[in-house]
C-alpha cells in the first residue's frame, strides 16, 4: 500500500514516516510537501497529512487534492494536529485559539472505546504541541457536521480526536510521534487496521 | 585525489600555550576540551592549511575519494548558520547574511596533531603525503616558538544589536507566534561587540580556562579568529552511530550551595525548561529519522554542570543509513537547539526580529576523520575577532511560557563567563535592571 506524508513544512513529520513504516505492514509512505503539485497525480493508498506550523487554511494544496483526489475516490486520511484541524475545518467547526495552549508537555486523555481506540487503556498520556484547537465544543457534544468526537483531554474536554461517521477520516489533536506519547504506535495500527485489514 | 598518511608519536610535552602558539604561527585550528568522555575527548590541532573547501557537495566528493580507515581527521572547519539558505527550499529563508567569514570553510592541513589530556609528554602526530606542491613547514621548527608573551589587556563595550527593551519586546513578538499557531520555540539572540587591546592568543587562553569547556575552539583564517567556549555537541557519528546531544533548560549557578542546589531542583522540576528540551528532541528525532534508523532517545533529560550556569540536555542515537557528509548537514542543519521548533517557521521569524545574520554564530565547528567518524559542536558562547574587534551573541530558547525579562536575564547570565574572561564590564551598567 502506498501511503502519501503531506509535510506542512513540519519538523515532526520525518518521526510520523518512521512511525507509520513500523506499523502499516510494511507500507511503502512517501512524503511531499503541501506546495508539491506533484501530488494530484500521485497513486495514494492513504493520505496522512502532518501537523505544522500557522492555520489549517495555510496548507497549500491539501483542500485541492482533497476535492480532487481524496473525496472521489474515498481515500483514507489520518490528520495530526494541523491535520485533524484541516478535516474539522473542512467541515465547518471553528479552528481558533484555546484557552489553555500546550507545547511539548504530555496530558491525560480519555476515550469513548471507539474501534480507533481498541486495546488503549480508558486515560493515557500524549504529547500535546497547539495553540489552536477545536473551540465552541462544549460538554455533552457528541458529534457535529459528521464528525464525531471520539477522545478529550482529561482536565480541560478539549477535543483530541474526530473520526467521520461515514467516511474513512480521522484525526488526532495530540502527536502520536511524540516521545511523551505512550501508545502512538497502537493508535497508528488502529487506524491501519481499520481500513487495510482486508488489503495486506 | 588521494592523500597518504604518515603518522608518529612525538615525546613533544605540550601544554595549550603551545596548541594556540602553533595555531597563531600556521593559521591552525584547534578543538579543545576541559576533560571527559562527554566531549571531543581530547584536543585536535591542524596546522598549515594546504587545501580549502567553501561548500559541502566538493568536499563530500573528496571525502568519498579519501575513505580509508584511519581516525585522523581529513579536514577542520565550520558552516555558519546562514548556509541554511542554501539546504531548504529557494525562497524560504530571507538571504539574511553576514559576510566577515566564509559560510563554509573546511580545511585541509598539512599536520594533525592529537593531544589527550591525560598525557602531557605525547603529541601523536601525523604528516599528509600530498599530491601536489604547497608551502611545506620545516618539521625542524615547529616545535621551536617561544610562546607569546602575555601582555594583559582591556575592553570596552561599543553595543548590543538589542538592547533590553527591544529584546523584551521580540520576546513578546514570539509568544503572539506561538499563539496564534506559526512555532511553539524559537531561539532569540542578541550580538554584543566590543573593541579589545588583548591578543587573540591571550583572550583565546583566558577564555579556556573561563569554564568548563567541552566543545572549544580557536582557529585562524588570516587576520579572523573564532575562540569558541561551546558546551555543546550538535552531533557526533562514531562506526556509523549518530548521537546529537541538544541543550535546552538553562538555571544560574550561586557560590551558595543552597541556593545553587534549590536552582538545580527548580531546573529539574520546572515544566516549562522540561517542555523547553521535550520539543527539541522530538525535532532533533525528526531530523535524524531522514537519515537513520532505530533513533533513539537514550537520556532525558540530563543535567550538564558549568561554572556559571546548570543546563538539561538530552542524547539522541540512530544508525545511520548515508556515508555523505551533505546528506548528514542537510538533513540535520541548523541545530534545533538554537533556531526553533517547527524550525522552518522558527527560522523565517528570528530572521525578522533579530534582523541580520548570524554569521558563523549557532553554526557548527568540528572535524571530519578519513574513516567516516566525525564530530561538531553547535557555535554558541563563542568570540569572533577580527583586528581588535570583537563581538558575540547570547540568547535562548523563547516558548509561550517564557517571561520576557527573565529571558532577557538568562543572555546576562549566558554571558557572564566570556565578559569577565575578556574583561568587558560595562555591559552590565549599559542594560542595567535597576531602571526599571
Amino acid at each position: 500500500m502506498k501511503i502519501l506524508l503531506l509535510d506542512n513544512y513540519d519538523s515532526f513529520t520525518y518521526n510520523l514516516k518512521a512511525q507509520l513504516e513500523r506499523c502499516s505492514y510494511g507500507s511503502e509512505v512517501t512524503v511531499k510537501r503541501n506546495r508539491d503539485e506533484s501530488v494530484f497525480d500521485l497513486d495514494i493508498g492513504c493520505l496522512v497529512i502532518s501537523p505544522g506550523p500557522m492555520t489549517w487554511k495555510e496548507t497549500g494544496v491539501l483542500k485541492s487534492l482533497f476535492e480532487k483526489r481524496i473525496i472521489p475516490e474515498m481515500i483514507p486520511v489520518l490528520g495530526i494536529c494541523l491535520g485533524m484541524q484541516f478535516l474539522a475545518g473542512y467541515y465547518g467547526l471553528k479552528v481558533d485559539r484555546i484557552s489553555n495552549p500546550v507545547h511539548g508537555s504530555a496530558v491525560e486523555i480519555i476515550h469513548g472505546g471507539s474501534r480507533l481506540f481498541n486495546n488503549i487503556p480508558a486515560t493515557f498520556t500524549a504529547a500535546r504541541y497547539n495553540s489552536l484547537g477545536l473551540v465552541n465544543i462544549g460538554p455533552g457534544i457528541k458529534e457535529m457536521n459528521g464528525l464525531v468526537f471520539t477522545s478529550f483531554e482529561k482536565d480541560t474536554g478539549i477535543v483530541m480526536s474526530l473520526e467521520h461517521k461515514e467516511l474513512p477520516f480521522a484525526g488526532f489533536q495530540f502527536h502520536t510521534e511524540s516521545f511523551l506519547t505512550n501508545a502512538g504506535d497502537e493508535l497508528i495500527s488502529n487506524f491501519m487496521e481499520m481500513h487495510f485489514e482486508d488489503r495486506t | 585525489m588521494k592523500i597518504g598518511l604518515n603518522s608518529h608519536t612525538q615525546k613533544v610535552s605540550w601544554d595549550f600555550e603551545l596548541l594556540f602558539t602553533l595555531v597563531e604561527k600556521y593559521d591552525g585550528a584547534c578543538l579543545f576540551t576541559s576533560a571527559g568522555d562527554e566531549s571531543y575527548g581530547k584536543n585536535i590541532l591542524g596546522i598549515n592549511p594546504v587545501m580549502t573547501f567553501t561548500d559541502i557537495l566538493s568536499l563530500d566528493r573528496f571525502h568519498k575519494e579519501n575513505r580509508t580507515d584511519s581516525e585522523f581527521p581529513l579536514v577542520i572547519g565550520h558552516i555558519a548558520y546562514d548556509h541554511k539558505d542554501r539546504l531548504e527550499e529557494i525562497g524560504l529563508f530571507g538571504n539574511v547574511h553576514e559576510d566577515l567569514m566564509p559560510e563554509v570553510e573546511f580545511r585541509v592541513f598539512e599536520y594533525y596533531m592529537i593531544a589527550d589530556n591525560s598525557d602531557h609528554s605525547v603529541l601523536k602526530t601525523v604528516k599528509l603525503d600530498l599530491p601536489f606542491k604547497y608551502k611545506a613547514i620545516d618539521p625542524d621548527k615547529i616545535f621551536n616558538h617561544t610562546p607569546e608573551k602575555l601582555k594583559g589587556g582591556s575592553s570596552k563595550y561599543t553595543g548590543s544589536s538589542l538592547s533590553k527593551l527591544e529584546f523584551e519586546k521580540k520576546v513578546g513578538k514570539i509568544r503572539d507566534y506561538i499563539l496564534s499557531g506559526d512555532i511553539y520555540q524559537a531561539n532569540l539572540t542578541r550580538k554584543i561587540s566590543a573593541e579589545t587591546t588583548f591578543s587573540p592568543f591571550e583572550l583565546a587562553l583566558r577564555l579556556k580556562d573561563s569554564n568548563s569547556i567541552e566543545f572549544g575552539v580557536f582557529a585562524k583564517y588570516g587576520e579572523n579568529y573564532v575562540i569558541s567556549t561551546s558546551p555543546e555537541r550538535f552531533f557526533k557519528i562514531e562506526n556509523s552511530i549518530l548521537t546529537s546531544s541538544p541543550i535546552k533548560g538553562t538555571a544560574p549557578r550561586s557560590d551558595d550551595s543552597d541556593t545553587d542546589l534549590s536552582n538545580l531542583k527548580e531546573l529539574l522540576g520546572s515544566k516549562k525548561e522540561l517542555a523547553e528540551l521535550a520539543m527539541i528532541v522530538d525535532l532533533i528525532r525528526n531530523d535524524m529519522n531522514k537519515i537513520c534508523s532505530d533513533v533513539e532517545v537514550e537520556d532525558f533529560p540530563i543535567v550538564m554542570r558549568l561554572k556559571n550556569v546548570y543546563h538539561l540536555y538530552s542524547d539522541i542515537s540512530g544508525r545511520l543509513r548515508t556515508g555523505s557528509f551533505f546528506e548528514i548537514i542537510r538533513a540535520l542543519f541548523p541545530g534545533g537547539s538554537i533556531s526553533g521548533c517547527p524550525k522552518i517557521r522558527a527560522c523565517q521569524i528570528i530572521e525578522e526580529l533579530e534582523g541580520t545574520g548570524r554569521g558563523l554564530y549557532t553554526g557548527n565547528f568540528g572535524y571530519v576523520c578519513f574513516n567516516g567518524n566525525m564530530d561538531l559542536n553547535i557555535m554558541i558562547r563563542t568570540l569572533f575577532y577580527n583586528k581588535g574587534s570583537i563581538s558575540f551573541n547570547a540568547g535562548g530558547g523563547i516558548t509561550l511560557l517564557s517571561d520576557p525579562q527573565n529571558e532577557f536575564i538568562e543572555t546576562v547570565h549566558k554571558a557572564k563567563n566570556i565578559c569577565s574572561a575578556i574583561g568587558l564590564e560595562e555591559i552590565w551598567e549599559e542594560k542595567s535592571f535597576s531602571t526599571e
